[in-house]
C-alpha cells in the first residue's frame, strides 16, 4: 500500500483508515495494528509540527509492506533535514514534577515497533520503520 | 472522540472514547483544563477509549499536575489491555491511581 497525504493533522483520521484498510488486509492482528497505526501517527505528527516552518503546502508518502513476517514502514516527506531519532527523548521515570510532555512521540515509536531508521535524502527525509510479527502472524 | 460529563457520588465522572490523537488532543486538553479547575475528586471512565498516542497522554498530563496542585484526586479506570501497554511505556502507570472498573475506583481509600 502506498499513499500520499497533506502534510497537515487533518491527515490522520485518513491515514488512520489506510493502516486499518492495509491490516484487515493483509491479517495484521489487532495487537501489532494497533501498534503500527500509533507509531505511524506519532512519526507524521512529528514531522507535521518539527519538519516544516516555511509555511508552503506538503506531502508525505507513507508505503506499507508486508514481507516475511514483518511489516515495513517507509515515511517520506519534503520538509528541511530532520531526524526524528536525535531529539532528546522523554524521561518516562521521572516523577510527576519534572515530567515534560516533550519527547514521549518517539520513546513510543521505538518501544512499539522492532527497528527505526533515518535517512537524509536530497529531496526530504526517509524513515524506515519494521514492526515484527508474531509466530502465528508469520503462518498465515 | 467523546468527553462525556457527569456526577457520581462526590466525584466528577469523566468519559473519554474513541480515538485521541495528535488532531484532538488540544480539544480534550482544553476540556480538561476547565474541568480540572472546577473539580477536585475526578474519576475518567476509559472502557470506551480506543486509542491514545502522546499528543492525549499529554493532556491527562495536564490534568494530573492540575489536580495534584490542589491536593485532589484523579482516578483512572477501564482501559483496554492496549491503552494499559501504551501507559506502560510512558511510565504513566507509576504517575496515575489506575483501577479496573468504576466501583474499584470509586471505592479506593483516599
Amino acid at each position: 500500500m502506498e499513499a500520499r497525504f497533506p502534510g497537515t493533522l487533518e491527515s490522520l483520521p485518513l491515514l488512520h483508515d489506510a493502516v486499518a484498510r492495509f491490516c484487515g488486509g493483509q491479517a495484521v492482528r489487532p495487537d501489532a495494528a494497533f501498534k503500527i497505526d500509533l507509531a505511524l501517527e506519532e512519526v507524521f505528527s512529528n514531522i507535521v509540527r518539527h519538519g516544516y516552518g516555511d509555511g508552503r503546502p506538503h506531502e508525505i508518502t507513507v508505503r506499507l509492506e508486508r514481507r516475511r513476517g514483518r511489516v515495513r514502514i517507509q515515511v517520506d516527506d519534503d520538509g528541511r533535514p530532520f531526524d526524528p531519532l536525535l531529539a532528546p527523548e522523554a524521561d518516562v521515570a521521572a516523577p510527576l514534577d519534572e515530567r515534560r510532555p516533550g519527547g514521549l512521540g518517539i520513546h513510543l515509536v521505538r518501544r512499539l515497533l522492532d527497528q527505526i531508521r533515518y535517512q537524509r535524502r536530497p529531496d526530504g527525509n526517509r524513515l524506515i520503520l519494521v514492526k515484527r510479527l508474531g509466530a502465528e502472524e508469520r503462518s498465515t | 472522540m467523546t468527553i462525556r460529563e457527569s456526577k457520581t457520588d462526590s466525584f466528577a465522572l469523566l468519559g473519554i472514547g474513541g480515538r485521541v490523537d495528535s488532531l484532538n488532543a488540544e480539544t480534550l486538553k482544553g476540556r480538561l483544563q476547565e474541568i480540572g479547575q472546577r473539580e477536585a475528586r475526578i474519576l475518567v471512565d476509559c472502557t470506551a477509549l480506543e486509542y491514545i498516542g502522546s499528543a492525549g497522554l499529554g493532556a491527562l498530563l495536564v490534568l494530573l499536575k492540575l489536580v495534584r496542585k490542589q491536593g485532589g484526586t484523579l482516578r483512572l479506570f477501564g482501559l483496554s489491555p492496549h491503552i494499559a501497554e501504551v501507559f506502560a511505556i510512558a511510565g504513566f502507570d507509576k504517575l496515575f491511581a489506575i483501577f479496573p472498573d468504576l466501583e474499584s475506583a470509586r471505592q479506593a481509600a483516599t
